[in-house]
């Protein structure tokens, strides 16, 4: 189903970003003077925000607190992370 | 506080029944170096830990370690879901199984329950943070060895992954614990002050 | 530096890093204390890109450490060990 591979190359890229910021906020916590570090985790996070509107637009909810959610309640919408379908080959 | 989202830290999609893999995989989940202690490890440690950096890096590590807690409950999940009871029966897991259908259990692959006796709170910032180090070589030791026993490549790559993390930790806990040291100095070998009760009283 | 400005050409890998002037990490470490334990300070020069971050484990090439299983380390020994007394 073609809007299926768009949902999972979208996940992939919001896993792939999101990634990249647990990386370098790990990194921030020991070096809070890295500027360079500063700057490319903030670029990350401005890619992140656009990532997860576009999921959230299109396909489903990835976080509770700022997403908005169709009728009805779409966060218990299967499938859950851990589930086979959930997930694509890295 | 926490937040969730709905997506795995790294994708895991098995196809193929193992349980007896599943058996061994169970360790990280609630075995006595696996992301449960080392969450609870660091979660806990997090409250008497000194410098914001330190103190940081424990909230966020602690965090990231609940992230793999879930990985690893997925691989087990989708390693038995599927796995019939004779498969079940072959691979030695039907003592879990009694006791825990095919659920996830955190227990270690003998069956013995997490127990927080494996996890040290000791109140000591360098002490913590040495454990610390230790939990991350055990952690990454324990991936090593599941890596010797696995075969799949869906399982073999977030097990790989996971161990690399622990890689990545290590240094982040050897960064805090220089900056702890730098901040409180110790240890002081050279000068013991003496204890009030063996000062001379005039 | 190429792979830092076109991601997705995937040219470099952990093993052939492009010669930069940044050191990744601290080569000495000084005003050391007996009875204390010192790793090295990280510092960040390049990135993998968040794709092959994610594959390797890692953004940082510094940090990235290869497995290949299968690994005994006390087998190792024992060869190196053998080797050394003739």
């Amino acid at each position: 189903m073609k809007d299926n591979t768009n949902m999972m190359e979208l996940k992939k890229q919001i896993m792939a970003v999101h990634f990249m910021l647990e990386d370098l906020q790990l990194y921030l916590n020991t070096h809070p003077t890295d500027r360079e570090a500063l700057a490319k985790r903030n670029s990350y996070v401005k890619q992140y925000k656009m990532l997860r509107d576009e999921y959230n637009k299109c396909f489903g909810m990835i976080s509770q607190d700022d997403s908005f959610s169709p009728y009805p309640w779409q966060w218990i919408e299967e499938p859950w992370p851990w589930e086979y379908e959930a997930n694509f080959k890295l | 506080m926490w937040t969730y989202d709905k997506i795995l830290e790294y994708p895991v999609k098995i196809k193929n029944p193992n349980p007896a893999m599943a058996k061994l995989i169970i360790t990280q989940y609630g075995g006595p170096d696996g992301e449960l202690a080392a969450s609870l490890r660091y979660l806990s440690q997090r409250f008497s830990m000194v410098t914001p950096q330190a103190i940081a890096t424990l909230n966020d590590i602690g965090t990231e370690e609940l992230a793999h807690l879930e990985i690893v409950g997925s691989m087990v999940n989708q390693l038995v879901k599927n796995a019939s009871l004779e498969e079940i029966k072959k691979a030695g897991m039907d003592g879990y199984y009694v006791d825990h259908d095919k659920g996830v259990y955190p227990s270690n692959p003998t069956g013995i329950p997490f127990n927080a006796a494996c996890i040290q709170v000791k109140g000591n910032p360098i002490v913590d943070l040495t454990e610390d180090l230790a939990a991350e070589q055990k952690a990454r030791a324990t991936y090593e060895w599941l890596l010797n026993m696995a075969d799949d490549p869906d399982v073999i790559e977030p097990l790989k992954f996971l161990r690399e993390r622990e890689v990545v930790h290590y240094q982040r806990f050897g960064e805090a614990l220089r900056i702890v040291q730098d901040f409180l100095q110790e240890p002081h070998l050279f000068i013991m002050p003496k204890p009030d009760f063996m000062k001379k009283k005039d | 530096m190429a792979y830092i400005l076109k991601p997705e050409a995937e040219k470099y890998d952990a093993n052939c890093m492009p010669t930069s002037k940044c050191i990744p990490q601290e080569t000495e470490i000084r005003n050391v204390r007996l009875a204390a334990a010192y790793v090295p300070w990280q510092k960040m020069c390049q990135l993998f890109n968040p794709i092959e971050a994610l594959k390797r484990g890692t953004a940082f090439p510094e940090l990235y450490s290869p497995f290949d299983p299968p690994y005994e380390p006390q087998k190792v020994y024992k060869a190196i060990k053998a080797s050394k007394c003739d």
